[in-house]
């Protein structure tokens, strides 16, 4: 998922820290030791203890009570490998890494997402797990979600639980203006969304809202549904490209904001703020990641109807695989203990509660098969948890620039677009020649 | 004590008013109305976001997502306050906030007293490479910082605790709190000192008897500069610690945002309620000290 | 309370020293006692600041990088060429400069009169003292999601008490709107600092000469003449010394602004801080980010000189 700071790569100041540590004429403390290139699996001794650090950022209360059920009952059945939790907020998480991994004092196992892990990887502050992965569970993961967590041939991470960008809508307006609720089957085009919103528009009610206060995300997530790729060519230097195909979803959204079938109020709104309009009817349809169906849960009231819609379709129903993920992080002395620990984790009864207290798509079958029966067809979510099938990689976060190119190009200029201070020549020339800059 | 210097100042001018034309007298009270005007704004301007607070923490889940607010809740809850004290080590983290705000408060005001009195006495090139030092590293970006005191501290093997802490703080307050104590030491007037003098006074004595009581105030002002800057400060918390046991209430607090700006709103408000009040109750003990020079300067008077 | 009842404030007459020994320095103070005074301050900083700092200010020189084994090395004024051609920054930077000066001006302002209103004996002052200091009771965590939900153009209370007060008709989105996000982080701005600048002004006001403003009040002056002739020498240095630190911390702040708006919209809240923070830890230019830094040392640096240096003179 995409968290608010989080959402970029990159960085590492290893160079600098290890030429400051010369500087300050101080010998690196003990700690988790340096790095190297990741050692071979450590042969122990059988009696030898092993201790790990795992940070995590969950911090929905069930997520958080999941993830210290897991490690409680890893240390339980292995005495010998112990791991305790590190507790982080999910805005602060790659602020912490970039300090840590400079200071050589990063955790063993590392929970943080696709996005943010292509910097550090990049940098080779991660361990290649390629080895280290069992083959099961190799194949329970999409190639595709594999993809996204593959930098220059090594896989760096191992992806955990995943988010799309859907709609969530107020099923007793639809009934009312007579639309009917898609079906997995058969879903809406962008543009049938858009004439429904346009039936739905009536006296207070705004057909659709998006919480696009951070644009950029959503917005080319959604762009790989009109192939949209935004870049092409290498790995870490590609080329940006601006077409039809990536302008089809702003275009979209700026129809629907000048034919007011989109209240113009949520495109600064971030992506949760816009419920508070849903549950009173003010918008009767919001696009959101999926994830928020956690809080609609809490806090929608008594006799609130929604569901969540099938993806919305361009020419395919694609999004940007970015799941959050499972690291080990190069310095630690104990890979082969903490991927076994990872793959622990990543078992359906484990994955399946991280995912359910988050109200994520596991990336892996057994664990989807595992929530649908737990969730059972409420709210869509049969066609949630399909959705990771859609998910592919997205070139842009592995390219050095993209977080830069996001901060200070992208996010204002589809800021500007939305707002109408720029047109689609605006911003293609915006984001084109801040790539290049 | 407020009440008892309101009194004195009141039955001051109480006793002049005969003396003084009717005009004066409408124009005084006029003059008292409008800061009164002027006080209730305030009183808005800064207590509306307490009250927004508190108001917060004792709504429910489904009336935070109304669409129209009201300022007080419909139906009052404490659930969120039940929340709060279940699931956070809350009372352990307060506890290290108010150790680490306490103790960097007082080693800075300590340390930097004599050495503000001394660079706001002088006029050589260390007053000038000081106030440098001072301006400079407060103006330099603090988040370029981070790593370097990251990798300091780490080889000081004072990562992952409260000391290492204290030592940011104190380095950290040290520039403005001396900036700040050199102010108020220049405010007081050299010729008090020398007529001390005059009168035979040590240099010491003079410090003791004559500078420091007039310093108090801004002592206690600085003080509380230092402990407020430890007590919210954040990123150096978050990488230095990494031990639940040892996290301060901002780390805790900052757990309650997640992802996309989405918020636990009760039970954040209930526990920043709870982290609130003590720190309102320790700041308005220590400007009763501060303003506490009202008294002696109407005793003067 | 006691116990400063007990002290006579500003009474010159404390108890004497033995009689006989007189001192030679009066106001000055000599060189190794100066030593002496600054050496507890001096430790610490030698220790933990002069490295962290000249090591940051070096980087500014050098092409230091995101990288597990890259070296860095001197690069000399190649980062400010880069920077003097980059007017994302400099767009930056003159919305840091607004910010900062918009917001010291009207804190110290506001600050000036609650202070003196602190000071005047009204009542309410039991309300008033402690509310003075929630903005800094208040975890900052809390104060920009609390603004945040005043300013919410969905369910926000200020667009309520607006319409509720037939002032508007329509929901104004305050943070999410091109021209008007930059006041209104301004105004959480003031509100945030209203504390550190009330309580350094408060603490000002107790040695302002009550004999003084008696003198002068009997003279028939008023209140604006006694203000200007009597209160205002004596708290000049500590709003010198206040209004100067105001400005270097609202420059250098971007906690507040980066909760409230990310720098939205259309990077109108980008503050400079802001700026560098994203080159440092987001796009891993550590060198380029410490010569942005470098940059608005040299710049603040000059205002404050010449404000420092200005009144320094008016004060002469």
């Amino acid at each position: 998922m995409t968290r608010t700071r989080i959402a970029r790569s990159s960085l590492m100041l290893g160079s600098t820290a290890a030429a400051l540590t010369l500087l300050a004429g101080c010998v690196s403390g003990s700690g988790s030791g340096s790095g190297g290139e990741s050692p071979a699996p450590s042969s122990l001794a059988a009696d030898q203890k092993v201790s790990l650090t795992f940070s995590t950022y969950a911090f929905q209360d069930a997520t958080v009570k999941a993830t210290e059920d897991i490690v409680a009952s890893w240390n339980a059945a292995n005495p010998n490998i112990q791991v305790t939790v590190q507790k982080v907020d999910p805005n602060s998480v790659h602020d912490k890494l970039v300090t840590q991994f400079a200071g050589k004092q990063a955790p063993d196992i590392i929970h943080d997402e696709a996005a943010d892990i292509a910097g550090f990887s990049r940098q080779g502050n991660l361990a290649d797990l390629s080895s280290l992965i069992p083959a099961d569970l190799k194949q329970q993961v999409p190639q595709s979600v594999w993809d996204s967590v593959t930098y220059g041939g090594k896989i760096t991470a191992v992806p955990t639980i995943a988010q799309v960008y859907t709609v969530f809508a107020n099923t007793d307006l639809l009934k009312a203006a007579g639309v009917a609720v898609p079906t997995a089957d058969a879903p809406w085009t962008w543009d049938a969304m858009h004439a429904n919103a346009n039936k739905l528009t009536k006296g207070g009610t705004s057909g659709f809202a998006w919480g696009l206060k951070s644009p950029t995300a959503g917005i080319m997530s959604t762009s790989l549904g009109f192939d949209g790729t935004f870049v092409t060519g290498d790995e870490a230097k590609p080329k940006i490209s601006i077409t039809d195909k990536e302008l089809a979803v702003p275009s979209l959204l700026r129809k629907m904001l000048q034919d007011k079938s989109m209240a113009a109020d949520s495109t600064s709104l971030s992506g949760t703020d816009t419920l508070k309009g849903f549950y009173a009817g003010k918008y009767a349809m919001v696009m959101a990641g999926n994830y928020v169906a956690t809080q609609i849960q809490e806090e929608a009231p008594d006799g609130f109807n929604w569901t969540m819609l099938p993806l919305l379709k361009g020419t395919n129903q694609h999004q940007a695989s970015n799941p959050q993920t499972l690291s080990v992080a190069r310095q630690s002395k104990y890979p082969a203990q903490a991927a076994q620990f990872i793959a622990y984790y990543m078992q359906a009864k484990n994955l399946a509660a991280i995912a359910q207290g988050d109200s994520l798509i596991p990336v892996t079958k057994p664990a989807a098969d595992l929530v649908a029966k737990n969730v059972g067809d409420a709210n869509g979510w049969p066609a949630m948890l399909a959705a990771a099938d859609q998910l592919v990689d997205a070139p842009w976060n592995k390219a050095d620039q993209f977080p830069d190119w996001k901060e200070n190009y992208a996010t204002p200029a589809y800021q500007k677009f939305l707002a109408g201070e720029i047109d689609e020549a605006g911003l293609t020339k915006e984001l084109t020649d801040g790539w290049k800059s | 004590m407020s009440i008892v210097s309101e009194q004195l100042s009141t039955g001051k001018q109480a006793g002049r008013t005969p003396a003084a034309p009717r005009r004066r007298n409408w124009l005084r009270l006029w003059g008292r109305f409008g800061q009164y005007v002027a006080l209730v704004g305030y009183i808005v301007f800064l207590g509306f976001p307490l009250l927004w607070l508190l108001s917060t923490a004792f709504k429910s889940p489904q009336e935070l997502a109304k669409l129209t607010p009201t300022l007080f809740p419909v139906d009052w809850t404490t659930e969120n306050f039940r929340i709060a004290f279940e699931q956070t080590q809350l009372p352990q983290a307060l506890l290290n906030s108010l150790i680490v705000a306490a103790s960097t408060a007082v080693v800075t005001t300590v340390i930097a007293m004599p050495a503000a009195y001394a660079l706001a006495r002088l006029r050589s090139v260390v007053r000038t490479v000081s106030v440098g030092w001072i301006l400079v590293s407060q103006i330099f970006p603090f988040i370029l910082i981070v790593i370097p005191v990251f990798v300091l501290l780490n080889n000081l093997g004072l990562l992952n605790t409260l000391t290492g802490l204290v030592v940011v703080y104190v380095v950290w307050a040290l520039p403005f709190t001396l900036w700040m104590l050199m102010g108020y030491v220049s405010a007081i007037p050299k010729e008090l000192e020398e007529a001390a003098a005059m009168d035979g006074a040590s240099k010491l004595n003079i410090l003791a008897r004559v500078v420091f009581p007039l310093l108090l105030p801004g002592i206690v002002a600085t003080g509380m500069f230092a402990f407020i800057s430890a007590w919210n400060e954040f990123f150096f918390a978050l990488v230095i610690i990494t031990d639940p046991a040892k996290e301060t209430a901002p780390l805790l607090l900052a757990r309650y945002v997640g992802a996309e700006g989405s918020v636990n709103l009760g039970p954040l408000a209930a526990t920043a309620l709870l982290t609130t009040l003590p720190s309102l109750l320790i700041f308005s003990i220590a400007q009763r000290k501060l303003v506490a020079g009202i008294m002696s300067g109407s005793v003067k008077g | 309370m006691q116990t400063s009842v007990a002290s006579p404030a500003g009474a010159p007459a404390a108890p004497q020293p033995p009689p006989g020994r007189k001192r030679r320095s009066s106001g000055g103070i000599g060189g190794r006692s100066t030593w002496f005074l600054l050496l507890p301050s001096l430790l610490p900083v030698v220790l933990f600041s002069v490295y962290p700092l000249l090591n940051g200010i070096w980087l500014g020189f050098t092409d230091a990088k995101a990288g597990f084994d890259v070296q860095y090395r001197f690069n000399g004024l190649e980062n400010y060429r880069q920077l003097f051609q980059d007017n994302l920054f400099w767009q930056s930077f003159k919305i840091g400069l607004i910010w900062a000066f918009s917001v010291t001006i009207l804190q110290f302002l506001l600050a000036l009169g609650l202070a003196l209103l602190l000071n005047a004996g009204l009542r309410l002052q039991w309300l008033v003292r402690p509310l003075a200091l929630v903005p800094w009771a208040m975890p900052s965590v809390i104060v920009a999601i609390l603004w945040k939900l005043i300013y919410a153009p969905d369910g926000g209370i200020l667009n309520a008490a607006l319409q509720g007060l037939n002032i508007t008709d329509r929901n104004i989105n305050w943070l999410g709107d091109f021209s008007m996000a930059l006041p209104a982080v301004i105004v959480v701005g003031v509100w945030a600092g209203m504390p550190q600048t009330t309580i350094a002004l408060l603490a000002g006001l107790q040695n302002v000469s009550a004999d003084l403003h008696e003198a002068a009040a009997l003279d028939g002056a008023g209140a604006w003449t006694r203000f200007r002739t009597v209160t205002w020498p004596a708290i000049r240095p500590v709003v010198v010394a206040i209004t100067s630190l105001d400005f270097v911390w609202n420059f250098n702040s971007f906690g507040l602004v980066y909760v409230l708006t990310e720098g939205g919209p259309g990077g109108r809240t980008m503050l400079p801080m802001l700026f560098a923070y994203n080159a440092a830890f987001q796009s891993g230019n550590f060198g380029y980010a410490s010569a942005l830094g470098n940059a608005m040392v040299v710049v603040v640096l000059a205002i404050m000189g010449v404000y420092l240096w200005r009144q320094m003179r008016q004060s002469q």
